[in-house]
């Protein structure tokens, strides 16, 4: 009987999965191929508003990430960002080295960064690490500016070099970012499915079964950060690198916020669309609507809250033991 | 009891309390390999406690337990796991967002090598081990006759099939000790004789397994031997027989419906 | 730097330390407060509390109403409870369920705040004073000057305050029980919400106050504020997070510790500086620094 059942079972399942994988991976598909044809209609400051959209949906997923597998929230991953973008700037200013050697750097410097931080409040509540982000988005600044001579102070740097040469930079700037993307997304897909994405998966719902089956809450909590903030590092190198430049303009207070921001909007999905109009909302808004600008932040505010509202009206289920548990 | 100290796993003296609770008051017990162990009490008597006790979820608890002969003191849950103790929880503690198969994936965590990279890439040695892990937590829901709900979320599932996929993730690391809270509550008559089935099947003379039950019947049919809970106190302690036939488990525990 | 240097120094030092600690130790209060009660880390607190000052420049300076000082701030307590009580109304809903999503939404909260701020009053650097009258005086080392006293005495007169309605009064024993176990106050029959608005209200009260207190010594902007709750944070997490006392003596702490950073160290790190009192307390004393000394609890 067992046997049997097995086969039947894989076969239902497999036909069923199938069927749903099939029209995702389609529209998925479709979506990798307008946006590979995109720099055919777009050009100049759209292209450019595109590319760093893109790289900005990094970001998002490495905040999407945090919340998806850790449950924790951070306001500083800007700092992250920032790590990843200086690096590719200094880099280039110190070594005359390009992208190719400095974002791998990047995502070195924000585990090495992300590890230090999560350290402390590895036994405590997630509040507590939220808070300590909001300090992280706050020192930001400070260090970009008081440490000029590596970062250039208000002014910033400027980042030059090509990756690949003889290839214009518009274009340059959109392919090398939308690549990334890819590669990120389809990285987070095969995570979910390893070893380390299940554990933290139910190390995020069911803490004390997960102790119990190896998986403590402190490893489960400094590691999904420091993943987390190695992401942000290479989106921030992918910004730094999309931008041509990276000023402390770009790394204030809010840019933290913002990019919760982009993950709330994105319902915390870990997709490719679902990256996209995350990056796309916190880059295109401000951008497209600078008349408007102090209605910027109350816009955002409202989208916070409106979205967090709607998500969590249906789904009183998931959350309570994740309540009663911390 | 007349067992080597170096063997199974020993609980000496264990007491606990929750501020004027006394929940569990100076427990001692000896669960021998190779031999089935029952844990029976009426509710609320402490068993569960004394499973977090043994399994290092609760701390501070006063007391000595060891498994193997090695002491288990200090230990943390996840400490005692790496040991090869394993459990199953009463209430069911499946993670909403994976399927079956991936629930009883993550009891075998100890068990995998991949590192961080092939977390992210795909390596030939990660799908190696991915397939291999696979194949054995299909086995497990397989020898509970529910692999067929492998790729099913546990919100679609009954509260039978997510209870014999408990038992399955916490035999499918293959441990050298199973605890077994209340395995066969919720299960139909036939799901139940199917878990006995298992259980037998899954005896080895060097494992340890204990198992906590209401269900009389099973317990008996199941267990070599028996220990009895009572308000956090052992009150007595034997093989099926001997049970019942105490009369302190008598009138505490199985009172009118033990006659039949 | 010599000794007798260091001895002319460090009581002046210490002294106005002591002084914006009070302050910092107020916004903690507001911040522990609703964690306390709601397990939900307001994140808008610093924007309420900005809001709440621009009103009174607002009014008080003819930029919107020329009124009084005191009736432009009892214009700016009402105006902010009113908002505490829309915020916690907002939150509601998800308070009990997620800590987390209601941290979120404290943020969208405070987002929106800050746009308007922004929107009202533009992103204006501007002066708003105690009316105090001006004295100072001499104690040894120490310069006194009457800010430093409107601030003792204030920030004397509100935790005096909050002490006897936390001791004192129905509502303060609700608010003592729910803090300890809210789910078995739900099922005695307290009223949870009742005692979350109190502490929202509160919170945005002692806000509004240290707000006021601080503006004086830097200059009002839509983001000074917020940043100087940096500070707030801090000493919460240095008293515990959920001692009312540990925020407090927390505040002065950091008050003290900031001024002989920024005086010893580096003026310009001020943030990160807090960044690492931050780090070092999660890791070093997760309960708090007085965890030992008070045991952690009120
Ligand atoms: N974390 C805890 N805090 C306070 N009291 C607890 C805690 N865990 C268990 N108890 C109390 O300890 C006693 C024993 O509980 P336990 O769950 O161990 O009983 P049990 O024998 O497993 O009962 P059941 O058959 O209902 O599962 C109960 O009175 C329970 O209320
Ligand atoms: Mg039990």
């Amino acid at each position: 009987m067992a046997v049997s059942d097995l086969a039947h079972a894989s076969k239902v399942s497999a036909s069923a999965r199938g069927g749903h994988v099939d029209i995702a991976r389609l529209s998925v598909l479709a979506l990798v191929a307008v946006l590979a044809l995109l720099p055919l209609l777009a050009g100049g400051f759209l292209l450019y508003s595109l590319s760093l959209s893109i790289a900005n949906a990094v970001a998002v997923l490495s905040v999407s990430m945090l919340v998806r597998y850790g449950g924790e929230v951070s306001i500083g991953h800007s700092f992250f960002v920032a790590l990843g973008a200086y690096a590719v700037a200094i880099v280039e200013h110190r070594l005359g080295l390009s992208i190719a050697v400095s974002l791998p750097l990047a995502i070195l410097l924000g585990a090495g960064g992300g590890f230090i931080f999560a350290f402390p409040s590895r036994r405590l509540s997630g509040i507590y690490l939220a808070v300590a982000t909001m300090a992280l988005a706050l020192a930001l600044p400070e260090i970009l500016i008081g440490f000029e001579k590596f970062t250039g102070g208000f002014e910033g740097l400027y980042i030059a070099q090509d990756l690949v040469p003889g290839v214009s930079k518009a274009l340059q700037r959109y392919y090398v970012t939308l690549v990334v993307l890819i590669v990120v997304c389809l990285a987070l897909a095969h995570f979910r499915k390893s070893a380390q994405g299940l554990a933290l998966l139910m190390a995020q719902a069911q803490p004390r079964a997960a102790e119990a089956m190896g998986i403590t809450r402190s490893w489960a909590r400094i590691s999904i950060f420091t993943v987390s903030a190695a992401l942000a590092s290479l989106a921030g190198a992918l910004t730094g690198f999309a931008s041509s430049t990276v000023s402390p303009n770009s790394f204030t207070f809010f840019s933290g916020v913002f990019l919760l921001v982009g993950s709330v909007v994105s319902l915390n999905r870990l997709s490719l669309p679902a990256a996209l109009v995350g990056g796309a909302f916190i880059t295109l808004v401000p951008t497209y609507l600078a008349k408007a600008g102090d209605w910027v932040p109350i816009l955002y505010g409202v989208a916070l809250v409106a979205v967090t509202l709607a998500a969590n009206a249906g789904d009183l289920r998931r959350f309570v033991p994740g309540r009663r548990a911390r | 009891m007349t067992v080597a100290a170096g063997s199974g796993l020993v609980a000496d003296g264990i007491s606990l309390g929750f501020g004027g609770l006394q929940v569990l008051s100076d427990v001692s017990l000896t669960l021998r390999p190779g031999v089935i162990t029952g844990l029976i009490g009426p509710n609320g008597a402490g068993k569960t406690s004394l499973f977090n006790c043994l399994t290092g979820l609760y701390r501070g608890q006063r007391g000595h337990s060891s498994f193997a002969g090695r002491p288990l003191d200090g230990m943390g849950p996840a400490q005692r796991a790496g040991c090869g103790i394993t459990r199953s929880f009463q209430n069911l503690a499946m993670c909403p967002d994976l399927s079956l198969l991936e629930n009883v994936l993550v009891g075998l965590t100890l068990k995998r090598r991949s590192g961080w990279f092939s977390a992210f890439v795909p390596t030939p040695a990660q799908r190696a081990e991915q397939q291999d892990t696979e194949r054995r937590a299909m086995a497990a829901l397989n020898e509970l006759g529910i692999a067929s709900a492998a790729h099913q979320k546990p919100s679609d599932l009954p509260p039978g099939t997510l209870r014999l996929a408990e038992i399955a993730r916490a035999i499918a690391s293959e441990p050298r000790a199973i605890l077994l809270d209340e395995p066969a509550a919720g299960l139909n008559a036939v799901e139940t004789r199917d878990l006995i089935r298992a259980l037998k099947r899954l005896m080895r003379p060097d494992l340890v397994l204990l198992v906590v039950e209401h269900d009389m019947d099973l317990i008996m049919e199941l267990c070599e031997h028996i220990y009895v809970l009572n308000f956090g106190k052992m009150i007595a302690d034997g093989t099926p027989a001997e049970i019942r036939a105490h009369p302190d488990v008598i009138r505490v525990y199985l009172g009118d419906d033990a006659d039949d | 730097m010599s000794v007798a240097g260091f001895i002319r120094d460090i009581l002046p030092l210490l002294w106005s330390g002591t002084i914006s600690g009070c302050l910092y130790g107020v916004g903690a209060l507001g911040l522990v407060m609703v964690f306390k009660s709601s397990r939900v880390v307001n994140f808008s607190h610093g924007n309420l509390a900005c809001l709440g000052a621009f009103v009174v420049f607002g009014f008080s300076s003819g930029s919107l109403l020329s009124l009084s000082w005191a009736s432009a701030v009892a214009l700016a307590l009402g105006i902010a409870c009113a908002i505490a009580v829309m915020s916690y109304a907002v939150i509601a809903p998800i308070v009990f369920k997620s800590d987390l999503a209601s941290t979120i939404a404290t943020l969208g909260v405070g987002l929106i705040l800050q746009g308007a701020v922004q929107l009202v009053f533009g992103a204006d650097i501007v002066n708003l004073d105690l009316p105090v009258p001006r004295f100072n005086f001499s104690l040894g080392a120490i310069r006194v000057s009457s800010y430093d006293l409107a601030v003792l005495v204030v920030t004397l007169a509100i935790v005096g305050s909050l002490f006897v309605i936390i001791e004192r009064t129905k509502l303060g024993v609700a608010f003592r029980a729910v803090s300890t176990n809210p789910f078995a106050c739900e099922v005695c029959g307290l009223n949870l919400r009742s005692v979350h608005l109190f502490s929202w209200l509160a919170g945005a009260v002692l806000g509004l106050v240290a707000a006021l207190l601080i503006v004086p010594t830097t200059f009002l902007s839509s983001t000074t504020v917020p940043s100087f709750m940096l500070q707030a944070f801090t000493a919460a997490v240095v008293g515990g997070f959920s001692s009312l006392p540990g925020a407090a003596v927390g505040g002065i702490l950091v008050g003290v510790a900031m001024n002989l950073f920024s005086f010893y160290v580096a003026p310009e790190f001020m943030n990160t500086f807090l960044l690492g009192v931050i780090l070092l307390t999660l890791n070093f004393f997760p309960n708090g620094l007085l965890e030992r000394a008070i045991g952690g609890r009120v």
